[in-house]
């Protein structure tokens, strides 16, 4: 009864919920049955009721496959190298961002460098392969004008990762400062006016207001981030690949492109997916238990 | 909440769900007026509404009131929607198609050994064609080895989408005028193609005063070089009444020498595995390019660019090479992609859609998809050959659209594209001539093996990985040695032998 008259007396706020709520119930949580085909031998003419079950038969295909150690390092370095050079980048520049004095200008700057995520990745790989291409590519005519040899970029396992990251970061560090720009617009000003009042510099005040200041958004985005280790993103390794970097390139989201996509193994990469997933959510707990010990807020 | 929120409200929510039953009323009645029209201008019958998935070559995909279209549908009694889909992601999009299970009542496709639609067709999806095909004459005026290969467990499941077997595969292409230029003949071994590639690199064949050509513009598959050593065309070999694997002789270990002695040379682009099939094209319209592995037919793109702004520029198709194997010119297997007709699709329909097949393999439904409407779409020269128009080019006229879904077998199809002139088309003819003299068969061509549908993509990926990587010089020679061997220890691998060979016999 208590429940009814509640319901009743808040109608409009959930009637607000209910779009929202039926979002998730629909896209969401219906989809999430579709793993059971990791489990079976899934052909779309039979169906869902009429597959067969193989148990986990595609998860000792995975795990015994050869090739599994590589994408599995290769997906972990990447996104290694991504957490720990991209991570920080737009905590620094909105650092540098947040000491601006001339507001007009910190806000022509900021965006400005916005930009560069509205690009899709196939644009930003066919602006690489014209910067660094060894056949009329910017960079390389620039090194032969100045009497060096032309340097290959893009078909050199020994530095796909860097470029990778590199990229990464020209495309995401300014719309990452977004969210730490806000948190540091948050902070008491009275706490920055008490610092120098006590003598503290610019730097003593970033390092003793404005980091701890923030310090819990970057643990929550950091925890999040770890949640997408095994996703480093499909659209950039994929148009980066080449024949001559495959053993350092391929990656979780290529292998199931290939296998599901290309040659139609739904059940196996549904397997590969749901491994993916399981990984990131030990992932999310670990690193939220870590925080939480060490005296932060963590997720929940 | 009081009362005048409520009546605002319901004003508001009112009016909302009449937006959208105007809005729904206008999509629908937009529909009917549209076919009505084309109705009252074609037979008596009601139109059967048939949608085809196909893919296309053409720079545009033809539209849905494209003229040639329009005089399908009025001889055959049909309402046509096409799902034209570019050809870069066919597979892909193909697999996604027949996994949905809302399929296209005529579904196309590319690849005979897809192993989702052998599986399916195993399961039932689709309509064994076997018992109706007699009645159409058409139809069985295709070749009958092609009807042959394309059975599948002895019975046809699938239209062949029928191709000649000459003048697709890739050879090189050679720039003639620069080979006279420099006084050189027209090349037979890799021997000789890497003498032409060096005069090409060093006696500045286009006359501009600097070194600024591209002997060899590769294309991602560089088959040919081991195909032309050992005499094969493609992975199998038949020798002895057995099927080999080519990646074990020596022809191929050889091909990936030559080719590595070519990029060591610098007579290919350094970083070709990063080219894309528009990208190599743009480079060879630059008129740069010495020789250039292409079809006969698609070359043509690449000329009448050239011509433009120099009308001396000949790409030359070589008409086979040779090594110590013998001659070599590999063909094809008579098809290229298969039509299947879901079961979701009633008989009636599945007539009707045979019925529309079949005019587009009798004489006149094939030039009306190739060369489009008299008048229109060409002009008939004294000679009898057909010129295309501007308007042919218009409305994406040509043997890969329309000639994609409605076919006849024709040997010289791939001799000729859209705009060609009669003397190129002639000399077109004649390589198909005599690549039929040195022709190279695959012996594997609809052989199954249950593990090779599984495991090879990776096999093949790897393979020609490294195949690139010894190329570039990033790996040794001795890296195919050791994978080689690898292979010959390997029990799946060695299963895939022992499959196609039973498959072999079996046949």
């Amino acid at each position: 009864m208590k429940v009814v008259t509640g319901i009743r007396k808040d109608l409009f706020l959930y009637a607000l919920i209910l779009p929202g709520f039926l979002y998730f119930l629909l896209f969401k949580y219906v989809p999430m049955w579709g793993i059971v085909i990791s489990f079976q031998e899934y052909s779309p003419y039979l169906g869902f009721w009429q597959s067969p079950w193989v148990g986990f038969e595609h998860f000792a295909t995975l795990f015994n496959n050869p090739d599994f150690l590589i994408i599995f390092r290769n997906t972990m370095v990447i996104s290694m190298m991504n957490i720990v050079f991209y991570f920080p980048m737009p905590i620094l520049v909105a650092l540098m961002l947040n000491e601006l004095r001339l507001k007009r200008f910190q806000r022509v700057i900021q965006s400005v460098i916005y930009l560069p995520h509205f690009l899709s990745w196939v644009i930003i790989s066919g602006i690489t392969f014209l910067l660094l291409s060894q056949s009329g590519g910017i960079v390389n005519k620039l090194l032969v004008e100045f009497g060096r040899e032309p340097y290959n970029f893009l078909t050199n396992p020994g530095i796909f990762w860097q470029l990778l990251t590199a990229q990464s970061i020209w495309k995401e560090t300014g719309w990452g400062t977004i969210i730490f720009l806000a948190a540091m617009a948050g902070i008491d000003p009275q706490l920055h006016e008490a610092a120098r009042i006590d003598g503290a510099g610019r730097i003593r005040q970033i390092w003793h207001v404005t980091l701890p200041g923030i310090r819990n958004v970057i643990v929550t985005l950091l925890i999040l981030r770890l949640g997408n280790i095994m996703d480093v993103g499909f659209e950039q390794v994929f148009l980066m690949m080449n024949s001559a970097v495959t053993d350092v390139a391929d990656v979780f989201e290529t292998y199931v492109y290939r296998n599901g996509i290309q040659q139609g193994q739904f059940s196996y990469s549904t397997a590969v997916g749901l491994f993916k997933s399981v990984i990131g959510l030990l992932m999310v707990i670990g690193a939220n238990k870590l925080a939480k010990r060490y005296g932060e807020e963590g997720l929940y | 909440m009081n009362k005048r929120t409520i009546r605002r409200l319901r004003t508001m929510l009112a009016g909302g769900l009449a937006l959208t039953l105007l809005a729904g009323c206008g999509s629908n009645s937009a529909s009917p007026t549209g076919s009505a029209g084309q109705t009252s201008a074609g037979a008596d019958e009601k139109p059967v509404e048939i949608s085809i998935i196909t893919e296309f070559n053409t720079p545009e995909a033809p539209g849905p009131d494209n003229p040639v279209l329009l005089e399908f549908e009025k001889k055959t009694g049909t309402k046509l929607s096409i799902l034209w889909t570019s050809p870069n992601s066919y597979g892909d999009k193909i697999n996604l198609v027949l996994a949905s299970g809302d399929m296209p009542d005529l579904v196309k496709v590319l690849d005979f050994n897809n192993s989702l639609m052998r599986q399916m067709i195993k399961q039932g999806a689709f309509w064994d064609l076997t018992p109706y095909l007699k009645d159409y004459p058409h139809l069985m005026e295709y070749p009958e080895s092609t009807w042959e290969k394309t059975k599948i467990d002895g019975k046809n499941y699938v239209i062949p989408s029928v191709r000649p077997s000459h003048g697709g595969p890739w050879l090189p292409i050679v720039r003639q005028d620069w080979l006279e230029k420099l006084n050189l003949e027209v090349p037979r071994t890799l021997d000789d193609l890497f003498e032409v590639m060096k005069a090409f690199a060093e006696q500045d064949p286009d006359g501009n005063g600097a070194a600024d050509t591209i002997p060899l513009l590769p294309r991602n598959d560089l088959g040919w070089a081991e195909g032309v050593l050992n005499r094969s065309n493609g992975k199998w070999k038949e020798a002895d009444g057995k099927l080999i694997d080519t990646t074990f002789e020596p022809g191929t270990r050889e091909g990936i020498e030559w080719l590595r002695k070519v990029y060591a040379a610098g007579y290919m682009p350094a970083d070709y595995p990063i080219m894309k099939e528009t990208q190599s094209e743009d480079l060879a319209k630059t008129g740069k390019v010495g020789i250039y592995p292409n079809t006969i037919e698609a070359i043509w793109r690449v000329q009448a660019e050239l011509i433009k702004t120099d009308p001396e520029a000949n790409f030359l198709p070589l008409s086979y090479l040779e090594s110590a194997a013998g001659t070599y010119a590999p063909s094809s297997p008579g098809f290229s992609g298969v039509f299947l007709v879901p079961k979701s699709v009633p008989e009636d329909k599945l007539k009707k859609i045979l019925e529309l097949m079949d005019y587009g393999a009798s004489e006149e439904g094939f030039a009306l998809a190739c060369f489009g409407i008299e008048g229109v779409h060409y002009t008939v020269g004294e000679d009898g050959f057909k010129n295309a128009t501007e308007q042919a080019f218009k409305d994406s006229v040509s043997q890969s659209s329309f000639g994609k879904i409605f076919e006849r077998s024709d040997p010289y199809l791939w001799a000729y594209r859209t705009g060609m002139p009669k003397e190129v088309f002639e000399r077109n003819k004649t390589i198909v001539d005599e690549r039929t003299q040195h022709s190279v068969d695959d012996p594997s061509v609809g052989l199954i093996s249950e593990t090779w549908l599984k495991i090879g993509p990776d096999y093949t990926k790897k393979m020609n990985d490294l195949k690139t990587k010894i190329i570039m010089g990033q790996e040794p020679i001795e890296a195919w040695d050791r994978y080689v061997d690898s292979l010959k220890a390997d029990a799946d691998y060695q299963k895939v032998i022992e499959e196609i060979n039973a498959a072999y016999s079996a046949k």
